[in-house]
């Protein structure tokens, strides 16, 4: 289990964290998520006592990272693959981390094995790509065989097989009763991997959710319906409690606090005609853009398409 | 690869892993001996300091035959280039960390920052002294059997042995001395501009000043510097003027355990 308690950090006048606490529980894949410069990886790097924190207080299994006697067998941890040196090989840099806690070499081989690395562990890592690099991250993660893992952006630099198979393993990681936690700027790769979702931007917690949970607060659904009847409908729909009818795109109604067959069985009573009746959701990517839309670090202009001429008017 | 696929296989080995301060002196010297730089310069160091002290008694012995020379000068003839290519191995040791970043993975194998660092002093103090020993011992009896062989124009005192064994002391202190300064200054080119300018620019620059100023002062300051502490160590002067052997070491091991010490506190709470 990881705990961060009241983090604060402070890089001279600048606030990375502010106040963030959230729980990590074992068993389970916490997703840390959050916009670019949102303290993610500045949160990750206090957990392991990289960055040392301005304020508060993160352990692990109930302990600071510094005090633990074999501190590869409680976390793993994958922060930046790029940090090897490029002169040495795989099996090279993990015989090294190894070493540090005794492991035998037999370890070494396993991991490589297990993230695909068998074939290039006598490689120099200068050729390795952003992919392999990864891989070679989650194998240092997983050396220790480590009962909470702590994954930044692992899914970066990953093919699409890489991606499944990076959620896959995650799932397993916590099937087997490791906490895992596992930031990612992209929601929608959340939603098919995390159990709970921990949201920061700018620095503060937005959310501490299970995943089904935070779906539904931030994106409640909505009925779109069209109908030639609209008066009628809005007449027919008046029984439901807490039913709103609002104007929607291009002449639909849209339909808040009520339920698709709730709309449809009130239209049928009230003999009004449906050409169209359809439940939606906001999508993984809108809702985490709606929780996070004011806490975005670096924003960009919307673009702007009278700056960018299309092919007709610039021919 | 499935997730199928993928398994966990508990440890095999009898007791359960955990950090020792000997894991972490292990993992450097795995980390130690598997880049080419490093051994690029300790064979460079092994190499200097044996061959440099054989070329000269062999030129010697060759177009100067009646010279006599004392033995211990000639072994200890290379003692400033050891010196710069242990630093050289002292900065390059912790520099390619910090430069690469590998620095983040080392940490969070071993948290305990003291001892991080003080694995990775210990070891690079042994390998300097390790290899400037082989070196000298090696030039110890390729200059003296050259000599032998030539006649014996050799001057052998009772006082070699403490003097080499003084030598090798120099370069393992004066490796810790640069390695501290690269944690100090936290880059390999500014710790090897800080090393070449105190050894070779400001003694001459002292000298300059002392002469401009006809004081003595700059040159006692000269002596002091890790270099010259490092030569005072083996050419035990009789000069009453010049430090002797034993306060030159004890300046030496100062220049030594400034750095380390005042780098490992800074890199102790240090963001990385």
């Amino acid at each position: 289990m990881i705990t961060v308690e009241h983090l604060t950090k402070r890089y001279r006048s600048q606030l990375a964290v502010d106040d963030v606490s959230f729980v990590a529980p074992d068993g389970q894949v916490t997703g840390f998520v959050g916009p670019n410069g949102a303290g993610k990886s500045t949160t990750m790097r206090v957990i392991v006592s990289l960055h040392r924190p301005s304020s508060g207080t993160c352990l692990i299994d109930g302990r600071p990272f510094v005090q633990l006697d074999a501190p590869m067998t409680h976390v793993g941890v994958l922060l930046d693959a790029g940090n090897v040196h490029p002169g040495r090989t795989a099996r090279q840099h993990l015989n090294a981390l190894a070493a540090t806690h005794g492991l035998p070499r037999t370890r070494v081989d396993e991991v490589l094995d297990l993230v695909g690395l068998a074939g290039v562990a006598r490689r120099r890592l200068r050729g390795f790509s952003l992919g392999m690099s990864q891989r070679l991250g989650v194998a240092v993660a997983l050396l220790g065989n480590p009962r909470n893992l702590i994954l930044d952006e692992p899914i970066n630099g990953l093919d699409p097989e890489g991606v499944v198979w990076m959620r896959d393993l995650l799932h397993f990681l916590a099937g087997q009763g490791r906490a895992v936690l596992v930031s990612s700027h992209l929601l929608g790769e959340m939603a098919h991997t995390a159990d709970r979702i921990v949201a920061i931007g700018r620095g503060r917690l937005l959310a501490d959710a299970p995943m089904a949970e935070l779906l539904e607060r931030i994106s409640e659904p909505w009925v779109q319906v069209r109908t030639p009847a609209p008066e009628a409908f809005r007449d027919a729909l008046a029984g439901v409690s807490g039913a709103r009818v609002e104007p929607g795109e291009d002449g639909a109604l849209v339909v808040r606090g009520a339920s698709a067959a709730q709309v449809g069985e009130c239209a049928a009573a009230g003999g009004v005609a449906l050409h169209e009746l359809v439940p939606r959701a906001l999508s993984l990517e809108d809702a985490f853009l709606r929780l996070t839309h004011d806490s975005v670090a670096y924003r960009q202009r919307p673009v702007d398409t009278s700056a960018v001429p299309t092919e007709e008017t610039s021919a | 690869m499935t997730a199928e696929a993928a398994q966990f296989p508990a440890h095999r080995s009898q007791r359960s892993p955990r950090l020792t301060f000997w894991g972490a002196v292990r993992s450097e010297w795995v980390k130690l001996i598997s880049l080419r730089s490093h051994w690029v310069i300790a064979i460079l160091l092994f190499l200097v300091s044996a061959g440099i002290p054989i070329l000269l008694m062999s030129l010697l012995t060759i177009w100067s035959p009646s010279t006599r020379a004392e033995a211990v000068e000639i072994i200890t003839v290379a003692q400033t280039f050891t010196l710069l290519l242990g630093a050289v191995l002292g900065i390059l040791s912790i520099g390619g960390e910090l430069s690469t970043g590998t620095i983040r993975a080392s940490v969070v194998a071993v948290p305990r920052r003291g001892m991080f660092v003080a694995a990775k002093g210990l070891l690079i103090a042994v390998t300097v002294g390790a290899v400037t020993a082989l070196g000298t011992l090696v030039a110890a009896f390729g200059v003296t059997f050259i000599a032998a062989a030539a006649g014996g124009q050799l001057t052998i005192g009772s006082d070699l042995l403490p003097r080499l064994a003084l030598e090798v002391l120099s370069a393992v202190l004066f490796a810790l001395f640069a390695f501290g300064t690269t944690l100090l200054v936290r880059s390999s080119s500014g710790a090897i501009t800080i090393v070449v300018v105190m050894m070779f620019v400001l003694p001459v620059v002292l000298s300059i000043v002392s002469g401009i100023l006809q004081a003595e002062w700059p040159a006692t300051l000269s002596m002091y510097l890790p270099s010259s502490t490092a030569s005072l160590m083996v050419t035990w002067s009789n000069d009453p003027s010049q430090l002797p052997w034993w306060a030159a070491t004890l300046v030496l091991a100062g220049w030594a355990a400034a750095p380390v010490a005042a780098g490992t506190a800074l890199f102790a709470r240090r963001d990385l």
